[in-house]
């Protein structure tokens, strides 16, 4: 086994809100260990140059470091592109709702990315291990297809080299609270990414991938009909919600998971009257338990009725029972909710697909 | 559908000698399935009352050496068992800690969030008394302890004639304890273990190679440092020469740590110290094992253990050398306030033979620093080879 | 391929205790019986009592005598479940299956798997009810804590998997073909649960306090039992004043301009029948001699409120700004828009009557301070008034739980798989036997044949299906003469962990030992008495005994048996 570092092709002192990034794996004769892929750095957040957080400065607790990113694309020298996630930490802040509860995140994986159960403790993470050492390290394992693989990829008969583009934030998507402002800094040093690799054992055997595609829609009305496509064969559809005045907004939390208060929910693809779910949904209970099936919930969820009175904590989606092919035929969503005109919402949805490498 | 059946009977076996200092339990050459637990482990104090163990090692806190012989072949050990128990702790998921090791291996670990903080278990903590009827007793799965009992399902009679448990107990009481103002002395209860024995009389450990795993040790000395003052070792350690180690786990320990009588909830020996500016580089076999510095980051550090050793149940902070405000994350003066800066092990798959094993440790701490120990854990392939003549364990 | 279908029950709605829900399953296809759930339809219908002002929603949620909190989940509402088909005649029959199923929750769901199951269930994850998740939101409403849409008490939906209550549940595979017509007959009971009302505050009259009369020169300091309320609390009200909360003495002495005293509460004591007494850190301030004191209230936190001032000919309008001890709305308070309210105030030394109003919107202001409004005006000012203080309180209620419907959503597979020749679950046998209040007893049992497990359990109590330590000191169990153990198990010693164990290592997948902390609230813990049984194509006989370190009380003992069955 060997474990690698690199850093990015245009590599600098510091990393500032909205920079793109490159990053070029090459691992010749050997095989990438599935799941590996790491990304560390430090980040350092303050009021203005020098001055601490003090209080109403957060980012999403519980996604963490993961904020930093807002976008990834995979691409490998010998195909191409394999996936473009726009949105990622909105998509990963879903996947930490759906999967854990608040107790779940006192574990390692997740304290080494900087992820907290609650906001409310989150400039304690700013101001860091000592007054003036405001750089916090972290390490985070980006949920990306080549994170989501079922066997390690050989250089020499998949991929040959490996593109990770990546793009930080703006500062309104990164943080949020009352003291945020143009002048808040983000910088983050010593980026790098952190890989590990097998020898190649020339076995040529299939290799699968959960790949995302993501797709963004706005809604005005309480009674939407929405038709998405998507250029795969997918197993599943996950969506939250966000008030479009909310976006970007340094006020709100970018990455809320908004409640639009859906009273009815109905999802078609194929044949309407082969339909998997024979009956609409029209309770929050259920539309959140398909939801959370959605998103491959063990047990463990942070949809709290706490939550939910404040209008958060909430998602729509569907596991399929066997794979759609959404590059041919459109999947709807038919739903109705307190949305109005005034009150517009975007909905984010993420289809998971399973492609074989 | 169920494992107890007419061909399954369940023994308590007291252990054959008990002294302050070792315990002994013999099992009859039958067949035994390998689950095998220890219970009543447990003391009671000499002069005072409501104590409680060490929040990492719980009810194995006062077991210094385990070892399963049989006669007297060594078949595999777990020096320093206290050490181990409390890592392995760690890698349990918080509900596991929370709900359930409480009560058997009576460790202190797990957390609640309420109000949006940190906050340590809802469980109280088990207390050690002066009464060994009311002291709390824990139960220990020896599965977990001796990668022999792991490697197979039933352990043979015919083979094994003399299997015998052979505890050593820890001597320095105030490190056993997560407080200890006023401790004069420990005494241990006898153990018991609990077996399952296999009356299939066709039954019978197979002949041929049974791998398994065993956890050795070794330790580096590392010299006192000033505050602020820059500090670089480099050797060998040479405990796993000519040993297959399939993962190392390495613990900053503070020996001296726990002679003072010391608050509650504090984690002494039984846990690994972050360090300002710390770096590990690891050499094995003439090749550096990571690229750039090594282990350079505690993000980095905490990362790699986790994608080796499995999660560990820490909350953030727990492996930061310091924390400049704790407010509003932690619950003031709860279980993880008092844990942050004591939980940092290094972790990390070596998966090789090892000819030459060296470090290169660096770190310039942020307090003065007493002298410590580097504690490696390594797993290391054994063999176990049974013929028709007896059988031979092995390094791999 | 599998679909979702939704059966409805043989006899609509809404359903009392010891009904029988009834399902009919059709005689075609096949069912994965392993994914199939139950939804509950219940509700909670709110009358309000005591004041004119109805808000439109309340906070409410259930509760369970004998606890401080529900550490059970949904399958309590089902006392008895039946399994029936044309082919097989009764496939299972389990009584009490819901005092079964809510010790099994007890020891099967960490901490975490209950909290996790708050959106769709009535278990509850807090061992206190003083900092209860709940008066945030619970099942039984749709709350709403920031905006301006109203909250509404709505009907829940709450989530059962056949398996809950059913050994059928584990099968994956159930073939309508070859059972055909197939009935499953649950049972209602709500007997374990009763609604409550989470409240923010407790009615002004009910902590009214004793006037304070002092002689001498003295400091007004309240003393043990000095400041105790009057009215007490009734079964369905909660007190959240704690320790800490602002205390307001409102005082005019000497008849004079009344002046209040902040201080704060450093002791809250029941007393008994309901009945609280308070004292404070500091004394309220000095008086002298003859000085009465002519009120005091108690403003409880997270909300503490400003002070306000008017001048002029005023109406003390609808805005009531009222500041949070966080910045952030997780720790928002647990108003919510449409509550039903009453403002006390007390404007230049007089105290006021209470304002019956409702809240009309809560929004956060820059400082990220709660800005609430009342839907009506809390009363005029004249010129020059000041109003010295503000707290609210909410209305009570009567409750009803109204369980609405029960359907079954089923998974059918689209296309039928290959039969097997014969499936093996495990269900559940069960033999009672009233005990007396005793330090010794012991009782026989029958074993049925493939018995894999028993669980003996004695709740105390008829309102509380949790088997509870009560005075357990230890048991052992004989099977056929052979003792299962070679000494007593000792209740909470390692031997009866390991006997836990044993246990729920052999009782298969579908149970799994996560809590070995189980407790009804206030450190009050469960005991049961378990052991696995050697798989027996005969009838084995059982010998319990236990012992007691006093008598306790007379109960039900009853002993479950885990069978294993062949479709």
């Amino acid at each position: 086994m060997s474990y690698h570092t690199i850093f990015p092709t245009a590599q600098k002192a510091t990393y500032s809100p909205t920079n793109n990034i490159d990053f070029k794996l090459t691992f010749e004769n050997k095989k990438l260990k599935a799941n590996s892929i790491r990304v560390s750095g430090k980040v350092q957040v303050e009021l203005t140059t020098g001055v601490p957080i003090a209080d109403q400065v957060a980012w999403d607790s519980l996604n963490g470091s993961h904020n930093l990113f807002s976008e990834w694309t995979t691409s490998f020298e010998s195909s191409g592109i394999q996936e473009n996630i726009t949105d990622y930490p909105r998509y990963h802040k879903m996947k930490m709702e759906a999967q854990n509860c608040q107790e779940d995140f006192q574990k390692s994986s997740f304290a080494s990315a900087l992820q907290t159960p609650s906001n409310a403790g989150v400039e304690n993470v700013f101001t860091g291990m000592a007054a003036a050492d405001y750089a916090i390290p972290f390490s985070l394992k980006p949920n990306i297809c080549v994170n989501n693989m079922s066997g390690d990829l050989s250089f020499n008969k998949k991929s040959r080299s490996v593109y990770l583009q990546t793009r930080i934030g703006s500062l309104a998507e990164i943080l949020f609270g009352q003291e945020v402002t143009s002048n808040t800094i983000i910088n983050i040093t010593e980026l790098q990414i952190n890989y590990e690799t097998v020898p190649e054992d020339n076995k040529d055997e299939p290799l699968s991938m959960v790949v995302l595609h993501s797709v963004k829609q706005v809604i005005n009305t309480s009674s939407a009909n929405i038709n998405s496509k998507v250029p795969a064969v997918v197993v599943g559809m996950s969506a939250s919600f966000q008030l479009v005045t909310h976006e970007k907004s340094m006020e709100y939390n970018n990455y809320a998971t908004e409640d639009p208060n859906v009273s009815r929910l109905q999802l078609f693809w194929n044949d309407m009257n082969n339909n998997y779910i024979s009956f609409p949904l029209e309770s929050r209970e259920e539309i959140l338990l398909n939801y959370l099936e959605s998103m491959n919930s063990r047990g463990h969820n942070d949809m709290l009725w706490s939550k939910a009175s404040i209008d958060l904590g909430f998602g729509c989606g569907v596991k399929f029972p066997e794979p759609v092919d959404l590059r041919n035929q459109t999947m709807g969503v038919q739903i109705e909710s307190g949305i109005t005109n005034a009150t517009p919402h975007y909905i984010y949805m993420y289809f998971q697909s399973i492609v074989q490498v | 559908m169920s494992f107890y059946n007419s061909q399954v009977k369940t023994h308590v076996v007291e252990s054959h000698y008990h002294d302050n200092t070792r315990s002994e339990i013999r099992l009859e050459p039958r067949n035994w399935f390998s689950n095998w637990r220890l219970a009543n482990v447990g003391a009671t104090m000499a002069g005072i009352n409501d104590k409680r163990w060490a929040m990492t090692s719980g009810c194995c806190s006062g077991i210094r050496n385990i070892y399963l012989y049989d006669g007297n072949q060594l078949l595999d050990q777990k020096q320093e068992c206290h050490q181990h128990v409390a890592f392995n702790s760690l890698r349990q998921t918080n509900d596991y800690n929370q709900d359930v090791d409480k009560e058997l291996l009576q460790t202190h670990l797990g957390y609640q969030v309420l109000d949006d903080k940190i906050t340590g278990s809802h469980s109280p903590a088990k207390i050690i008394t002066n009464d060994a009827t009311t002291t709390s007793t824990g139960w220990v799965n020896l599965r977990n302890v001796f990668g022999f009992l792991k490697g197979m399902n039933t352990i043979s009679g015919q083979t094994f004639h003399n299997l015998r448990v052979l505890i050593e107990w820890r001597q320095d009481f105030i490190n056993l304890m997560q407080e200890s103002a006023g401790l004069t002395g420990l005494t241990y209860l006898k153990p018991q273990l609990i077996v399952d024995e296999n009356l299939n009389t066709n039954s019978k450990t197979p002949t041929g190679s049974i791998p398994y795993w065993s956890n050795e040790i070794d330790r580096l000395e590392i010299d006192a440092v000033a505050i602020n003052t820059p500090y670089s070792l480099k050797t060998r350690v040479n405990g796993f020469n000519n040993k297959f180690v399939r993962r190392m786990a390495i613990a900053n320990v503070n020996a001296t740590l726990g002679n003072a009588t010391a608050a509650a909830n504090t984690l002494k020996i039984d846990t690994s110290y972050p360090e300002k500016l710390e770096n590990l580089q690891v050499i094995v076999n003439n090749n550096r094992l990571f690229e750039y510095k090594g282990i350079d980051s505690q993000a980095k550090k905490l990362a790699l253990l986790s994608d080796h050793w499995g999660d560990m149940n820490v909350p953030l902070g727990a492996d930061w050398y310091a924390m400049t405000n704790s407010a509003e994350i932690y619950n003031a003066n709860s279980v993880p306030d008092y844990m942050k800066g004591k939980l940092s092990y290094y972790g990390f798959s070596v998966n090789d033979k090892l000819s030459n094993f060296e470090v290169e440790y660096d770190k310039t701490p942020h307090a003065n620093r007493a002298a410590c120990q580097l504690l490696f854990m390594g797993e290391v392939l054994k063999e176990l080879t049974i013929s028709n003549n007896g059988y031979v364990i092995s390094n791999v | 391929m599998f679909k979702l279908e939704k059966i409805n029950s043989q006899n609509s709605g809404p359903h009392i205790t010891n009904d029988n829900i009834i399902f009919n399953l059709d005689n075609y296809g096949s069912l994965d019986l392993s994914k199939s759930y139950f939804n509950i339809r219940a509700r909670i219908d709110c009358t309000a009592t005591g004041a004119t002002s109805q808000g439109s929603a309340y906070n409410v949620s259930l509760a369970s005598l004998g606890s401080t909190y529900i550490p059970y989940g949904n399958s309590i509402f089902f006392k008895h479940w039946r399994f029936e088909s044309q082919k097989s005649g009764v496939i299972e029959d389990i009584r009490n299956v819901n005092m079964l199923k809510a010790n099994l929750d007890c020891l099967t769901r960490s901490s975490s798997d209950k909290k996790s199951g708050n959106y769709n269930s009535i278990s509850q994850y807090y061992d206190d009810t003083f900092s209860s998740p709940d008066i945030y939101g619970t099942v039984f409403s749709n709350l709403h804590r920031l905006g301006t849409v109203n909250s509404s008490n709505v009907v829940a939906n709450l989530k059962m998997s056949v398996s809950e209550v059913a050994g059928v549940g584990a099968l994956d595979f159930y073939d309508c073909d070859k059972e055909g017509l197939t009935r499953g007959t649950l049972q209602l009971d709500t007997s374990y649960v009763f609604p409550v009302q989470y409240s923010p505050y407790r009615a002004s009259g009910a902590v009214a306090c004793d006037n304070y009369t002092a002689i001498g020169v003295q400091a007004l300091g309240i003393g043990d039992g000095a400041l105790v309320s009057t009215a007490a609390l009734t079964a369905d009200q909660q007190i959240l004043i704690t320790v800490g909360a602002t205390v307001l003495c409102t005082r005019s002495i000497d008849g004079g301009a009344a002046a209040t005293v902040a201080g704060t509460l450093a002791t809250v004591n029941a007393i008994g029948g309901g009945l609280f007494d308070f004292t404070t850190v500091a004394t309220l301030g000095a008086m002298t001699d003859g000085q009465v004191a002519s009120g005091i209230s108690i403003v409880v936190g997270p909300l503490e409120c400003d002070d306000y001032t008017s001048a002029g000919a005023q109406t003390l309008g609808v805005t009531i700004a009222l500041v949070t001890d966080s910045t952030f709305p997780f720790n928002s308070s647990n108003l919510f828009v449409g509550q039903s309210i009453q403002v006390y105030r007390s404007i230049a030394g007089a105290a006021i009557a209470a304002v019956e109003t409702t809240i009309a919107s809560i929004t956060r202001d820059a400082n990220d301070n709660l800005v609430i409004t009342t839907a009506t005006s809390c009363g005029a000012l004249t010129n020059g008034q000041a109003v010295t203080h503000i707290y609210i309180g909410t209305n009570t209620c009567t409750m009803d739980l109204v369980i609405e419907d029960v359907n079954l959503v089923a998974v059918r597979h689209m296309s039928k798989p290959p039969s097997p020749d014969s499936q093996l679950f495990s269900s559940w046998n069960v033999e009672q036997v009233n005990v007396p209040a005793t330090t010794q007893y012991n009782h026989l049992f029958e074993i049925e044949p493939s018995t894999i497990n028993v669980l003996a359990l004695s709740p105390t109590t008829a309102t509380n299906p949790i088997s509870l330590v009560d005075s357990l000191t230890s048991y052992r169990i004989r099977v056929d003469d052979i003792d299962q153990t070679n000494r007593d198990v000792e209740f909470k010693s390692s031997l009866y962990y390991d006997s836990l164990m044993r246990t729920f290592n052999n009782m298969g997948s579908g149970y799994q030992l996560r809590n070995l902390y189980p407790t009804v609230g206030n450190g009050v813990e469960m005991a049961v008495m378990t052991s696995p049984i050697s798989n027996s194509p005969n009838t084995q006989m059982l010998q319990l005994s236990y012992n007691n370190s006093i008598a306790g009380t007379a109960k039900v003992l009853s002993l479950y048996k885990q069978v294993v069955k062949k479709l």
